[in-house]
């Protein structure tokens, strides 16, 4: 089973008080804007904060107040990118000069890291998910990715050759009826089977999140322990959230509509 | 040349062309697919490339700054991130990026290489032109100081590049680039003896180092100089200047 050590007293800043939102306009360059809410985290006020932006080999570095008074200092275009798209960001609480009396480097406090924006333009108004969708350069119409980024959080990679309007893609009834059980599993797999983990240290934790999901399904319960002596109980469990997931979605009747034209009886 | 892009179809028999080079029957280089109408279309912007050769990462990286700056204009940014636009380019430097060997084979690698894959964090880099724009981009101000990942054979980037470059908190720090660049590159363009490898002090253990340091520091707020005062005794023997050229290290 996996385990995480932190032995530098750096807190982990939850995603539900980092949100950031990355606006699409028809003309320039895209910009943010970011939510923080830092006050439960017990860091020093005069803490400086930064939002850094960063793409493959691109950064930007944006000074972002005090802990006490978390604003931007300037603006938030992102002019270093010439999209949007696959920015992701990442939120730092760091020393205070006042605070390191030793002439060390600044430490950080706290930090997020990983952020994937909502996109007011893309996604107006949509609900959460918690299966991030985007576009990839690739020959099959999706791809199910594990984030290669270290989080491993699942991504549905939607082919923008292959499909001009990937929301109605995944909203469809072939997909949900077809699809959707099947990445179910398969994140329920990588969860308990090959990552071994049944507990998270953090609600905000992406496998907290999906495994919460499958204990409140209809007929479902806490999992068994996720190690190698129960792993044919798991596979057993796992089965078992799937058929209540493809009950609850309708799965069944969904696909009889739009494969024979009947209704299930 | 005008720089085009490959379509679809262009990519595909580019493809198709890779794959032939590690069978019995290899095909010839398909340099029609770069004007066929078929295999390749124009870009919204007018740009010219011509048979330069580069000796390095480095200058093929500065050639690509100089006569794509286009790409980096909000009108035109999305090239930038058009495959087919790096895989037209690939293909029209095919034979510097792949050279035939003395029996005329040719080994073209995995297809990341050629066709770049945006979308993975852990193979974007690896393409053979796009790699190293990307890195001269970020340190377009100061070249030089990534030199550490430009510094190598177009078609060998090297242990180096791939440990820097896989990291993100590593590749857009300027700190951590420039302590890489100031241990292990001489000027002569060779790498240090060591460098390579997974003994102490090496690159490998560097990133791993700057790794853990980026959860405990504020990596981007501290200067080349700092960085270089937090390393371990292991790097001790890097950090003074080489007193003599060294002959070419391979890491690649």
């Amino acid at each position: 089973m996996n385990r995480r050590f932190n032995f530098t007293g750096r807190r982990k800043i939850g995603r539900a008080d980092a949100r950031v939102t990355v606006s699409v306009a028809a003309d320039g360059p895209p910009a943010f804007s970011a939510q923080l809410d830092l006050g439960d985290y017990k860091l020093p006020t005069d803490a400086p904060v930064f939002i850094e932006a960063y793409r493959q080999t691109s950064l930007m570095r944006f000074p972002w107040g005090t802990v006490g008074d978390a604003r931007p200092a300037d603006g938030c275009e992102l002019t270093e990118f010439g999209t949007g798209e696959g920015v992701r960001f990442r939120v730092k609480v760091v020393e205070s000069a006042s605070g390191n009396g030793h002439g060390r480097p600044a430490r950080l406090l706290a930090m997020a890291d990983r952020l994937s924006p909502r996109r007011v333009v893309e996604a107006v108004e949509q609900a959460e998910s918690l299966l991030a969708v985007e576009w990839a350069d690739i020959d099959e119409v999706w791809r199910l990715q594990f984030d290669q980024d270290g989080t491993d959080e699942p991504i549905l990679q939607v082919s923008r050759r292959l499909v001009t309007d990937r929301q109605a893609l995944v909203r469809s009834e072939q997909f949900v009826s077809l699809v959707l059980p099947e990445i179910f599993r398969s994140v329920l797999e990588r969860v308990l089977l090959a990552d071994g983990e049944a507990e998270s240290d953090s609600s905000d934790d992406w496998r907290s999140q999906w495994l919460r999901m499958a204990r409140r399904l209809p007929g479902m319960g806490v999992p068994p322990p996720a190690d190698d002596d129960h792993r044919e109980e798991l596979e057993g469990w796992i089965e078992s959230c799937v058929g209540a997931f493809a009950r609850s979605f309708k799965t069944g009747r969904r696909f009889s509509e739009w494969w024979t034209g009947e209704e299930e009886s | 040349m005008r720089v085009r892009r490959l379509t679809d179809v262009g990519i595909e028999r580019l493809g198709t062309f890779l794959d032939s080079l590690t069978s019995a029957a290899p095909e010839p280089v398909p340099t029609m697919l770069l004007s066929d109408p078929a295999t390749s279309e124009a870009l919204e912007v007018e740009l010219h490339v011509d048979r330069a050769t580069f000796a390095r990462r480095f200058e093929a990286a500065h050639y690509m700054y100089e006569h794509l700056a286009a790409l980096r204009t909000s009108e035109f940014g999305q090239l930038e991130r058009d495959p087919g636009v790096w895989a037209w380019l690939a293909l029209f430097w095919f034979d510097q990026l792949c050279p035939a060997g003395v029996d005329g084979s040719r080994k073209p690698g995995e297809r990341a290489r050629w066709v770049p894959s945006f979308d993975e964090a852990r193979r974007y880099y690896r393409h053979l032109l796009l790699g190293p724009y990307l890195i001269y981009k970020r340190y377009a101000d100061d070249p030089d100081a990534a030199m550490a990942l430009l510094c190598t054979k177009l078609q060998a980037p090297g242990d180096i590049v791939e440990q820097f470059v896989s990291r993100p908190q590593l590749v857009t720090c300027p700190a951590a680039v420039a302590v890489a660049t100031k241990l292990y590159h001489v000027p002569d363009g060779t790498f240090r003896r060591g460098a390579a490898g997974k003994d102490g002090g090496s690159a490998r253990r560097l990133a791993d180092v700057l790794m853990q340091f980026d959860k405990t520091y504020d990596l981007y707020a501290l200067t080349a100089e700092g960085l270089m005062n937090l390393l371990p005794r292991e790097f001790d023997r890097f950090r003074a200047p080489a007193t003599r050229p060294v002959s070419a290290a391979r890491v690649g």
